[in-house]
């Protein structure tokens, strides 16, 4: 029993709140926060009226206890009124929202819609702060310029910008055929934007795309593979074997310095603190996180090097305020990194989503593990939790679109 | 499935052990045992849990968990090391009260041995500090001496313990044929507490008595709603309204000397019933809250707030207050739901409710359960006991709203 109108509601919502996050994420550092809150109320509130019921999970009651002790010992135990309260609870909103929006029934799935709605936003805004850059050419290659007010911008945060669609290579590929034109320009985007990221000397872009190259290489010689064998099982391990054989051969390469590939690597901007697998960031987290324990009761505390972050964004709630917070907010990471694994193991979900959600989820977590700038620019862990969100439907379902 | 059930009766009867060991034990806790004390009622309530198999969530375990998480919060980071453990102690009573129901039959009997285990204990532990009091000496007539460790404490806070067993009086009264024992042992204990509380001086326990069998009648008259007993308890209450306002009209009076002896005697001591100190430093407070984000409020008045939520605000801010009152204001709707469900029998909610409400009032008019914390276990076991009986009613027979509620009132009257 399907109700047409109903169809016409559900549908305009979807629309409705894809425009939303597209405009959200080509704005994000320039919307205020009274308006990001009413209107996200406004659509939670049509949520709750189109679908007829709340939506929450554990993650998010995780979350929102997490960010209430940020609020409580911010306010009444370190007597800091500079932060506001609804600052920090803005991602619990984004959270619900990302959980009305989001809706799986049968046969209709508008992850998509919203995943590059989101991201393509946000990479449009980081486009537009690089083209500013590049026209006031204020700085060169190390920073980028926010948008509206001509301040400096990390190069981290530039880098974020593009995770999204770096991430969305193996998609793109693998549903070629159903949407040609959207693919192609996926593909070129991701292509396109490691000179930049390079030129910008961005990490985080570059290994996500190798990664993904690499199991696109896979999927490629399993094909072939398979193609020639019949039996199934004989073809993945023969394929298996082919691209282990490839990634060491080409570590021995790398290790045993051929042409002074080696040194190169570390002496260029990629082996900078180590680069990503050794990084210098590592032993800082390390003390950092002993030193956790150590100043349970004094905040704000710094390493042996006078570096007052640890680099970490889990880390750095446990740091400003307090071990139970940073308890409570690794439980929520926690909670959306099963989610993540269920939606490997289940059968439930297409390959399609689990292609698309994947990637982004790893590289997120990779980028949110790495720096900690997104305890202060809000909207990159909104981006964040909008992702968890879509996992989280997408795994548990539900029956919202279905007139009852 | 019989293993189970089985078991569940054996553990019923070591929750009620502990139970009784517990609550008459509770004074003679030093801070030093909290935390083992805290791990006895986990261990308790996680072999509860896997006896029965689940627990039923609900909206006040999120408000409950949430206020005491916040006070450990701040209890920890200010070293008060020992406080910490309240965050789960103050959990746990109200979800064993939730086990305490388990299946439809027998719930009724297992409610009935949890009560009066409690209401038992409450007392006996009072009483005793009382009879030792009275071999020790004491200075003050209203200051008793515990007998556990010879502290002293205040005879308003006293009367916390004595709620349980005068909110059941009027039940054993109903039940007075079948349960003789029990109906002579309540009536028994109630006047011993009644004449205790005259020769003391204690007030709240005067007026419970009454306000007990009130409430008893009240609800008598929700289940059984139709005109003419609507006619018969508007009489009642008019006569009894008119002779209450003889009596006022004559102590105003001062005819034969009442105004006199009553504002001589310890009744009228800091402004008598209706114009406490204790009401007007509340309502201070109450209209200067907002002033007050951070808690400290008390400092408005020379004797604090005077109530056990406040004070928590006071101590832990706000949010901590906000969550408690939510939490307060939903036990009260669940008691209220409770007493729409329709009974023809006296069933056991005749028993639970008095008690309850009069548990409560005790905690709103004295702050003694935020000074020794362990005090507010009984209220959670209690509500936790209604909570879990409400949800068995609701699953076992129609879901009763207030509007299947109207319409089966509609009904009964086109009947008669």
């Amino acid at each position: 029993m399907k109700n047409p109108s109903n169809e016409i509601i559900n549908k305009g919502y979807t629309i409705i709140g894809a425009l939303l996050l597209l405009l959200y994420g080509t704005f994000c550092e320039n919307i205020s926060l009274k308006a990001f809150i009413i209107v996200s109320i406004v659509l939670i509130a049509g949520g709750i009226i189109i679908n007829k019921r709340i939506c929450y999970d554990t993650a998010l009651l995780i979350l929102a206890q997490a960010l209430i002790l940020v609020v409580y010992s911010n306010f009444f135990l370190r007597g800091l009124v500079d932060t506001h309260a609804t600052e920090i609870m803005a991602p619990v909103l984004a959270y619900i929202v990302g959980l009305s929006l989001v809706r799986k029934s049968e046969g209709r799935n508008n992850t998509t819609l919203l995943y590059f709605a989101l991201f393509i936003g946000l990479g449009i805004y980081g486009i537009m702060s690089i083209a500013l850059t590049k026209k006031t050419g204020a700085i060169g290659t190390y920073f980028g310029i926010k948008q509206a007010n001509p301040e400096l911008m990390n190069l981290q945060l530039v880098e974020f910008f593009f995770l999204g669609i770096s991430a969305s290579l193996i998609w793109a590929v693998i549903t070629f055929k159903n949407h040609k034109a959207i693919s192609t320009i996926l593909i070129l985007a991701a292509i396109v934007i490691q000179p930049v990221m390079i030129k910008l000397h961005g990490r985080y872009n570059a290994y996500i795309f190798v990664v993904e190259l690499i199991v696109l290489l896979a999927l490629l010689i399993n094909k072939l593979v398979s193609s020639k064998i019949d039996n199934q099982v004989k073809a993945r391990v023969i394929s298996a074997t082919i691209i282990t054989a490839i990634i060491a051969l080409s570590l021995l390469i790398f290790n045993l310095d051929i042409v002074n590939i080696k040194s190169k690597y570390y002496t260029s901007f990629w082996g900078i603190d180590g680069g990503l697998l050794k990084s210098a960031k590592f032993l800082n987290m390390k003390e950092m996180f002993k030193l956790l324990f150590i100043n349970w009761h004094n905040p704000s505390y710094i390493t042996s090097n006078g570096i007052n972050t640890s680099f970490n964004l889990w880390l750095d709630f446990g740091r400003d305020y307090g071990i139970v917070c940073f308890a409570v907010i690794y439980a929520f990471k926690i909670c959306t990194v099963i989610n993540a694994i269920r939606l490997v193991i289940s059968k439930k979900v297409t390959a399609e989503i689990k292609v698309l959600l994947l990637p982004a989820f790893v590289i997120l977590n990779i980028f949110y593990s790495y720096e900690y700038i997104a305890k202060t620019n809000t909207y990159l862990l909104n981006a964040g939790l909008v992702v968890a969100t879509m996992i989280s439907v997408n795994l548990k379902g539900n029956n919202w679109g279905e007139s009852k | 499935m019989k293993i189970r059930e089985k078991l569940y009766d054996y553990w019923f009867i070591v929750l009620m052990a502990s139970v009784f060991t517990f609550s008459f034990v509770l004074t003679a806790i030093t801070y030093e045992q909290w935390f083992a004390t805290g791990m006895v009622m986990a261990i308790v309530l996680v072999a509860g849990v896997a006896i029965t198999g689940h627990i039923e969530f609900d909206l006040k375990l999120l408000f409950l968990f949430e206020a005491f998480l916040l006070v450990a919060v701040k209890d920890n980071i200010n070293y008060a090391k020992y406080d910490v453990a309240f965050a789960w102690i103050l959990v746990i009573p109200y979800l064993l009260g939730k086990l305490v129901v388990g299946k439809k039959e027998g719930s009724d009997k297992r409610l009935f041995y949890a009560y009066n285990v409690l209401g038992f204990a409450m007392a006996f532990l009072c009483l005793g500090d009382i009879l030792y009091t009275h071999i020790r000496g004491s200075m003050w007539i209203t200051l008793f001496y515990r007998f556990w460790n010879d502290e002293n404490y205040s005879r308003s806070s006293a009367e916390m313990f004595f709620t349980l067993v005068q909110g059941a009086l009027a039940y054993a009264f109903l039940y007075r044929q079948k349960k003789k024992a029990y109906f002579a042992l309540i009536s028994l204990l109630n006047i011993t507490i009644f004449g205790l509380m005259i020769y003391h001086e204690g007030r709240f326990s005067l007026v419970a008595v009454f306000a007990g069998i009130i409430i008893v009648v009240a609800m008598y008259y929700i289940d059984n709603f139709s005109h003419e007993k609507m006619k018969q308890l508007l009489k009642i209450v008019g006569v009894i309204s008119a002779m209450a306002v003889l009596v006022i009209l004559l102590v105003k009076i001062n005819l034969f000397g009442l105004g006199d002896i009553y504002n001589n005697s310890f009744l009228s001591r800091d402004g008598g019933l209706l114009k406490n100190v204790r009401i007007a430093s509340t309502l201070t407070i109450l209209s200067n809250l907002k002033n007050y984000p951070l808690g400290g409020y008390n400092e408005l008045s020379e004797i604090g707030s005077h109530d056990m939520w406040l004070d928590y605000g006071n101590h832990y801010g706000l949010p901590v207050l906000a969550c408690l009152v939510c939490y307060l204001l939903l036990t009260f709707i669940d008691a209220a739901r409770l007493c729409f469900i329709k009974e023809k029998d006296f069933g056991i909610k005749y028993l639970l409710i008095p008690g309850f409400i009069l548990l409560n009032l005790n905690y709103i008019i004295e702050g003694a359960a935020f000074s020794i914390r362990l005090y507010l276990c009984y209220g959670l076991f209690l509500a936790g006991m209604i909570r879990a009986k409400l949800e068995q009613e609701k699953q076992s027979g129609p879901v009763i709203t207030h509007m299947a509620q109207c319409e089966g009132i509609k009904y009964v009257n086109e009947e008669s």
